[in-house]
């Protein structure tokens, strides 16, 4: 059975118009969820009264909550089909292309996508400013999911109850676009299908696409790419484990080499003991700005940082014979 | 908790937070804050103080680091918070306090220093341990265990932790042994290369080694009730027996003996996390009054804060080094007396320690202890009003 969701806000001029045309195509067994939230325009009460005529109709409405992506995730819970859908509800997606996803879910399609961005598909007649927005919403939104569909933004999709159950609950309904956390939250091996989507003039009412819309979006994109990257480290954790523990070792091991005398020569490790401090007590080095570079049978390599914020670093050879340190000089 | 009450709630905690961190900021650097500022060598490993001192040259590379510091702690609260969302709102807010309103995080947040940063890593640790979902990355476990462990030393003190989530994964036991033991043998290693931080270890650890067992007690306990203001301290602990919880347990006994080893105040904020962990069990299991709870907690730390009030005057190095650059003072300070890596920060002149041969050479002398045999050179004179006293070369003119 398909059950299709209309979130609706301020659509009342609209919805006869789309409950009529969705009648005369939906052939199969379905519901259709108004979800309304609760417009000033009472569009609630025009799906109200629509419901008398379409028994297939229902109706839910959301007072004191708003938003398109959690007006359909609630549709989605509350439905009873096997195939979930969602379209827009101003006219602007053409109803005959419900059958077209719904066949493709039925296919075995985990979620099929109608798409203004591949062949055959358009945006329509937006002004170029709106145009240029959507493509590069839609260019940054395409890479980020492990399911990637050449419109990630579209209103327009369907997708299997089996495949939504999973992934219900890790939703993170904000704002506009739910088709792109469904794709980032399905495993990567889902099957997605895309069916080309000519988008129509919107004919009454007006945009809901404002700048806190925008705004939404960007913080949804921050949000999907952090969870990928964690998801990413998640399953390339054992490499992330084994490059951190690489790269630990190869910085440490060559020192520990360098000085090793230190530990397994008694009369080098005397003499490296009591020319620090000599040094230390003839030119007023602090034993703390001394770092032991390289331990020798007859001297020591050390840098000494200047005991100062922003100090210089230089390197100085400690002769065990004598009290006067000298500048580092390349050993063989 | 709508969207915006949690935005809300962040941007209160992050007034806090800086508030927390400008306490800390008036006194100035102090010794060990120093050294992970300017990554000197010792005494930890060399992850965190390599990215501390990454703006060294900067200005208000102090104040940045601290308002970072004191943001971390602060706002770990949500981790906290997550582990007990389910509870109702009373318990919530009992969890909330027993973080932000102890002492350990109220005299710790905004600090400079590895311990909050460990007490950090063992947060995250145990909100993994005592969290609902038992699906256990161990790999990345043992990917934070090593981040820890070359951040700090005092990480070894949460290994049963660590040692308890490994072994929950599905994975043979050679490979948890692996995940476990690798990053504690690169420590190793790595203290290997580095003798100044062996020789920091043994001394810390020898420190005060003729005191009897009482007084360590006496200073386990200022210390360990710091952390909690006692209310969480106590409560915490008997939460953590009650429930068995045993890698809890284990950290305790390990940071116990720790801080009897080595009783410094900054220690305190260690007993945190397992403090709280305690705290939660408690209430999950419906065993703590919330409300007197709080209120105690509340008046524990209001009177740990009178009686250990933060400092706001500028330390003596920061003092002395700004009258040395105002007086237009150049050349090497030398100092005499023991004197800490603070001098090192606060100074943009090269300091050196005392020595007479050389002193024809110094700008100027510090003298962190008495030394009478500057009073007796007369073409060095004793600046006014320093505290330490600090002597300059007389002008030419002065001597005749």
């Amino acid at each position: 059975m398909l059950s299709l969701i209309l979130p609706t806000f301020n659509e009342s001029k609209n919805l006869p118009e789309l409950i009529g045309a969705l009648e005369k195509v939906l052939t199969m067994k379905h519901e259709i969820i108004v979800v309304d939230d609760n417009s000033p325009d009472k569009t609630w009460e025009v799906a109200e009264e629509l419901k008398k005529h379409h028994h297939t109709l229902r109706v839910l409405r959301r007072v004191g909550r708003r938003g398109l992506s959690s007006a359909v995730t609630e549709g989605f819970a509350i439905a009873q089909g096997d195939v979930l859908m969602v379209m827009d509800s101003d006219l602007q997606h053409d109803p005959h292309l419900v059958i077209d996803l719904y066949d493709a879910i039925k296919g075995g399609a985990d979620i099929a996508v109608a798409s203004r961005y591949m062949k055959g598909g358009s945006v329509g007649e937006w002004v170029r400013g709106r145009r240029y927005l959507s493509k590069a919403g839609t260019y940054i939104a395409h890479a980020l999911p492990p399911v990637h569909s050449s419109d990630p933004m579209s209103g327009f999709f369907a997708v299997s109850s089996k495949s939504y159950e999973p992934i219900a609950k890790k939703l993170y309904p904000t704002g506009f676009k739910i088709l792109l956390e469904v794709l980032a939250a399905l495993p990567a091996k889902s099957k997605l299908t895309e069916i080309p989507l000519q988008f129509s003039p919107r004919k009454h009412g007006e945009s809901k696409l404002n700048m806190k819309v925008q705004w939404q979006f960007v913080l949804q994109i921050v949000r999907i790419a952090t969870v990928r990257l964690f998801q990413w480290l998640r399953s390339y954790q054992f490499s992330v484990f084994l490059i951190a523990c690489g790269f630990t070792a190869v910085l440490v091991a060559p020192r520990v080499w360098a000085i090793h005398l230190l530990y397994t020569d008694a009369t080098v490790r005397k003499n490296v003991q009591h020319t620090m401090k000599v040094i230390s007590d003839t030119q007023g080095w602090l034993i703390s700005d001394m770092e032991v570079l390289a331990v020798y049978k007859d001297h020591i390599r050390i840098d000494h940082r200047e005991h100062r914020k922003g100090g210089t670093v230089t390197c100085f050879d400690l002769p065990f014979d004598s009290i006067s340190p000298a500048l580092c000089s390349f050993r063989p | 908790m709508t969207r915006c009450k949690k935005i809300l709630m962040a941007l209160l905690l992050e007034l806090f937070a800086v508030v927390l961190a400008f306490v800390q900021f008036g006194n100035g650097v102090q010794t060990d804050e120093a050294k992970y500022l300017l990554n000197i060598p010792y005494p930890h490993p060399p992850l965190a103080r390599f990215i501390l001192h990454l703006n060294q040259n900067w200005i208000h590379q102090e104040l940045f680091w601290r308002i970072i510091f004191a943001t971390l702690l602060v706002q770990a609260v949500w981790i906290l918070l997550r582990l007990v969302q389910d509870l109702k709102q009373s318990a919530r807010v009992a969890v909330a306090a027993s973080w932000l309103l102890s002492t350990g995080v109220l005299f710790q947040a905004g600090t400079v220093m590895m311990a909050p940063l460990t007490a950090l890593e063992a947060l995250f640790f145990i909100y993994l341990l005592l969290r609902d979902d038992e699906t256990v990355d161990m790999w990345l476990i043992a990917t934070v265990w090593l981040v820890s462990l070359f951040t700090a030393y005092q990480a070894v003190l949460f290994a049963p932790i660590v040692c308890a989530l490994i072994l929950r994964s599905r994975v043979p036991l050679l490979q948890k042994i692996a995940a476990f033991a690798i990053p504690l043998l690169l420590l190793f290693l790595y203290t290997l290369s580095n003798p100044l931080a062996l020789a920091s270890i043994t001394i810390h650890a020898t420190k005060d080694v003729s005191d009897t067992i009482f007084i360590r007690l006496a200073a386990f306990l200022r210390v360990w009730f710091l952390g909690g203001s006692v209310v969480v301290s106590l409560v915490g602990l008997y939460g953590i027996i009650r429930a068995r919880a045993w890698p809890l347990i284990g950290s305790f006994l390990l940071v116990s003996a720790y801080v009897l080893l080595a009783r410094f105040d900054y220690y305190a904020i260690l007993f945190m996390p397992l403090s709280v962990a305690g705290v939660i069990l408690l209430l999950r299991k419906r065993q703590l009054a919330t409300f007197p709870f709080v209120v105690l907690l509340c008046l524990c730390s209001v009177a740990f804060a009178l009686r250990m009030p933060p400092v706001f005057s500028p330390s003596p190095a920061r003092r002395t080094m700004q009258m040395i650059d105002n007086a237009h003072i150049h050349g090497p300070l030398f100092i005499s007396g023991s004197f800490g890596h603070n001098w090192q920060y606060e100074s943009s002149q090269e300091i050196v320690r005392f020595n007479a041969a050389l002193l024809s050479t110094a700008g100027a002398v510090i003298c962190t202890s008495p030394c009478t045999a500057m009073d007796a050179r007369s073409e060095w004179a004793h600046f006014r009003f320093s505290d330490p006293a600090v002597y300059v070369l007389k002008n030419p003119s002065d001597t005749n």
